[in-house]
């Protein structure tokens, strides 16, 4: 059984691959890959430039910068599961025939989500690459606590991939707006999550929202590990083994929600005969 | 009936899609409105973070206010043959007596439509929500520039959207990769001029980086002051902008119609 799953999520991964990919050379679409989130980054970057004109060195920058690259990972992430269950219900109009396998549906989805997580780490590569070359960000090797940077992102991961899991069940029984949804969500959490700028610049009552949010103690873990801490002075107060804590509980709060809300909308999508409709076309 | 009789019947078909057919349902109406305002709410706190003029959230709004066009351009335009091949319409359309640029005409005029609503109503919440402060500082050529930028920027989406009768999935990756880039050089969410010489050369030839200079310059309050050219020469470059890509999209449509084919590819699904 477990021998079964295991081939049929490699199987996703490597389906998920050459849909995404086949159609130019792997490094080619690497870089195609990365454009559009490099694009955001450096976007940032003539925004900064209002009030600095040299946003390079200036370590306020540095902590913007690093949340919007890591950012990008939750973007590519949950929009990329979002477009696969749009394209592979809608427009390939194979869902029913992924039904008639002996593999579940959700390993199928997990499957994909391991493809848009590999192209999410190459997408973070090439921006910091370029933060680090073009922009003159002091992104050193040296200067990074890789311990603390890889604990965040196995956390931070999984908590992405709970919400990913949230939308694409969503998206399972909504007619119509999948595609706003695949494109608009992250437009949601950018304004929420303290990425461009500290949570304490948010209006009072979305504060809290955004400090019982995963996604907010990922970024401020990320940039702590490069040694930006005191980007939100909120944040800033707590220590870093608390942040850890803190990340591990709702990240599991947020994975177990989102695995629990799948399957939820996977059963109505069924029950209602939603599971293949097709509503874009 | 008349060519001329024909020729309408075709546009208005074409358009009234887009034009009643994309408004009906309020639900599609609110989240097309407030899920890109809330990204572009992200960039006015992030001004209001780093303790920016006000000017710059009338900026951020204005820039949001035409991403409904540009976005209307890619997928309601560029991109529209390629969902009409996946749905077997594309094939229907040729076979139909009218002609094919009135296809083209008829989204254009509905694409402009839909995007208009939408960005009518993002300016409402810029204004209401966050409290921009606009001023129409010369309401007739803001009114002419603003038309031009629609003009030159939807006949742009018709040049582009002939090459789907040729390629089928390159051309929608392409057209993935154009959204974010074109924020960036049409300067969406800060002043055009802040890019490099080089950059502003390549932003220059997207309609919409002048047109949203134009627009700002005119609808500010001090404006001008961050502003590229004068809106006057911006208006011309438009107007220019406007011929060239039409001819451009009535010639291209021809040639890439034959070769689409010749080859085969005009009704291939999937590729």
């Amino acid at each position: 059984m477990i021998r079964q799953q295991a081939r049929a999520f490699w199987a996703s991964i490597r389906i998920g691959w050459a849909i995404e990919s086949n159609w130019t050379s792997v490094p080619l679409y690497l870089l195609y890959a990365a454009v559009r989130p490099l694009a955001l980054c450096v976007l940032v970057y003539f925004v900064y430039k209002v009030v600095n004109p040299h946003p390079g060195g200036d370590p306020y920058f540095m902590g913007i910068y690093l949340g919007n690259t890591f950012f990008t990972v939750f973007i590519t992430l949950t929009g990329g599961l979002s477009w696969a269950i749009i394209t592979d219900r809608e427009q390939y109009q194979i869902v029913r025939y992924v039904y008639i396998t002996p593999a579940p549906f959700m390993m199928t989805i997990l499957g994909r989500a391991v493809t848009f997580l590999g192209i999410a780490f190459s997408n973070v590569f090439l921006i910091l690459l370029v933060g680090r070359f073009a922009l003159g960000l002091p992104l050193g090797v040296g200067n990074v606590n890789w311990l603390l940077l890889v604990l965040a992102q196995v956390l931070g991961l999984v908590a992405a991939a709970g919400i990913g899991l949230f939308f694409a069940g969503l998206l399972l029984v909504t007619a119509r707006h999948s595609l706003l949804l695949a494109e608009g969500i992250g437009g949601v959490f950018l304004l929420l999550c303290g990425v461009l700028y500290p949570t304490t610049k948010l209006p009072l009552a979305l504060q809290p929202v955004a400090w019982l949010n995963p996604l907010t103690l990922w970024i401020e873990a990320s940039r702590r590990a490069f040694g930006v801490v005191s980007f939100d002075t909120r944040l800033a107060t707590l220590p870093t083994w608390l942040l850890l804590i803190l990340l591990t509980l709702l990240t599991g709060a947020f994975a177990w929600l989102g695995v629990r809300a799948f399957l939820g909308f996977e059963h109505l999508a069924k029950r209602h005969g939603k599971i293949d409709q097709t509503t874009n076309y | 009936m008349s060519r001329i009789g024909l020729l309408l019947r075709a546009i208005w078909a074409r358009a009234y899609v887009r034009i009643v057919g994309g408004n009906r349902e309020l639900s599609w109406m609110l989240s097309e409105v407030l899920l890109p305002m809330i990204s572009l709410s992200a960039y006015i706190f992030i001004y209001r973070s780093l303790g920016a003029p006000r000017i710059y959230e009338g900026l951020v709004v204005l820039g949001g206010a035409m991403i409904p066009f540009w976005i209307g351009v890619l997928w309601s335009m560029a991109s529209q043959f390629y969902w009409e091949k996946e749905t077997g319409n594309l094939d229907l359309y040729m076979a139909s007596p009218m002609h094919p640029v009135t296809l083209l005409v008829g989204m254009a005029v509905g694409g402009m439509f839909m995007s208009f609503v939408r960005s009518f109503f993002v300016l409402l919440l810029g204004v209401f929500v966050f409290r921009v402060e606009l001023t129409a500082q010369q309401p007739l050529l803001l009114v002419l520039l603003f038309s031009l930028t629609l003009t030159s920027l939807f006949s742009m989406g018709m040049a582009a959207s002939s090459v789907y009768f040729m390629v089928g999935r390159v051309g929608i990756k392409i057209n993935q990769i154009l959204i974010e880039p074109v924020y960036l050089l049409a300067g969406l969410y800060f002043p055009v001029t802040h890019l490099g010489r080089f950059l502003l050369v390549l932003a220059a030839l997207i309609p919409l980086t002048l047109g949203l200079d134009g627009v700002r310059q005119l609808l500010l309050p001090g404006g001008a002051s961050i502003g590229l050219l004068r809106p006057e020469i911006e208006t011309g470059i438009l107007a220019v902008m406007t011929v060239v890509f039409t001819i451009g999209a009535v010639r291209l449509m021809r040639v890439l119609e034959q070769k689409g084919k010749r080859d085969g590819t005009m009704s291939l699904r999937w590729q």
